[in-house]
């Protein structure tokens, strides 16, 4: 009983310290693909695409600060998507 | 002892993963709704415009629309009040409208009426304008209102630039009024048909001398007013007697071309038959033709160059 409530407890610590590591490391990611489209051009080339990405980021970040992360997760999908958008607008741009 | 402390650990972290995972929901209530309604407007009425914020305000509209889903999703979290958060977003929107609305490109409606004017007399400009903060036309008339008129009375023709200035950039428009030139003085009439013929040297490979005799219209009859230049030719062919005499006569251009022919071959043979009257002269020595409209020596679209072009040439061979 002593064995199993132990394990029982390591596995949900795990889980959640996973959990809140997957979110932080998303958030990483879309940062850096941000600043590769604004290195890009971005800002001149999708200025609309590349800001809406920074903003959902923005609403991203905070809403894994709140601890809510899937809300976090769900407008840094957004973020990401709008940060691939505007790298592909900035294709061919100022570089 | 201790399994107990472990058991309620266990339960206390799974009530709070619980509590965080299954987080209950509601729906927005009729305030929120209606905020989220009129910053959603905002942002519509900011895309809409004829440059729209995508350009305008890209940042300023991302942070809006980023604000607003953000406060839409506090509203169905929290059970507290969103207020906050949609502040937040309805600020943005404002900032997104007046930026976007600031970044317009001015439009400007100009006109001069009447058009054209008679030498001395004005005219009006008359012009409107949006998205702008600076107007002004050139031609010493200067700064003027965004939307207005002003009088002019220009001397000649002349271009009123309008030059009007926003913070959405600087467009010009142009209002031409015309001068139309004084009414001119008729035309004096066509010269009497009594005229004395003209003598004009015509430069031909073989001619020598040549003699204007001019005609009515449609008549191939010597006028009384020639007699006195035939008369010349007359004389002139009884000093020469061995000298050959060549007569073309033309018309003008009016008239179908083939009667125009045989009218210009009868007016050189009427002029043949006057000098054969008049000069002893071996008919082999004289000769007619006719040329009908060719080689005219006026302007056939006047009375004055029509009147030139009814002619008999004489040449010397």
């Amino acid at each position: 009983m002593r064995r199993a409530s132990i394990i029982l407890c390591v596995a949900l610590l795990i889980a959640g310290l996973a959990g809140g590591c997957a979110t932080k490391n998303a958030l990483e990611g879309t940062r850096m693909s941000l600043d590769k489209a604004k290195a890009a051009g971005a800002e001149k080339n999708a200025a609309y695409e590349y800001y809406m990405g920074e903003a959902y980021l923005g609403q991203a970040v905070y809403q894994a600060q709140q601890g809510d992360t899937k809300q976090a997760g769900i407008f840094n999908k957004q973020a990401a998507d709008y940060s691939a958008k505007a790298m592909e607008m900035s294709k061919g741009g100022a570089k | 002892m201790r399994n107990r402390h472990l058991i309620l650990l266990v339960s206390i972290l799974l009530a709070t993963f619980l509590v965080a995972g299954c987080g209950s929901h509601r729906a927005l209530t009729k305030g929120e709704t209606d905020q989220a309604n009129a910053i959603t407007a905002k942002i519509a009425e900011a895309e809409g415009m004829e440059k729209g914020a995508k350009i305008c305000a890209p940042k300023e509209l991302a942070a809006a629309k980023a604000n607003l889903d953000g406060a839409r999703h506090e509203a169905t979290e929290n059970w507290e009040t969103t207020q906050p958060y949609f502040v937040t977003a309805d600020k943005s929107a404002d900032l997104v409208v007046a930026k976007t609305k600031a970044c317009q490109p001015p439009v400007l409606k100009y006109s001069a009426a009447p058009a054209a004017i008679s030498p001395g007399a004005c005219a009006t400009l008359t012009w409107s304008s949006r998205n702008v903060q600076k107007a002004e036309i050139d031609q010493e008339v200067g700064a003027v209102p965004p939307s207005g008129t002003k009088q002019v009375c220009p001397t000649i023709t002349t271009d009123y630039i309008l030059t009007a200035t926003g913070t959405g950039g600087t467009v010009s428009e142009t209002a031409t009024v015309t001068v139309k030139a004084p009414v001119a003085a008729p035309p004096p009439p066509p010269p009497p048909m009594a005229v004395a013929p003209v003598v004009v040297p015509v430069v031909a490979p073989k001619a020598v001398m040549s003699l204007h005799v001019n005609f009515d219209t449609n008549k191939y009859t010597i006028r009384p007013a020639d007699l006195a230049e035939l008369q010349k030719a007359v004389e002139f062919v009884k000093q020469n007697p061995d000298v050959k005499i060549q007569l073309v006569g033309y018309t003008d251009s009016r008239g179908n071309a083939k009667y125009n022919q045989k009218l210009s071959e009868k007016r050189a043979e009427s002029v043949k038959k006057y000098i054969e009257g008049e000069a002893t002269i071996a008919p082999e020595k004289i000769t007619s033709e006719g040329k009908g409209e060719a080689d005219p020596v006026g302007d056939n679209k006047t009375k004055e160059g029509q009147f030139l072009n009814r002619r008999v040439e004489l040449f010397l061979k």
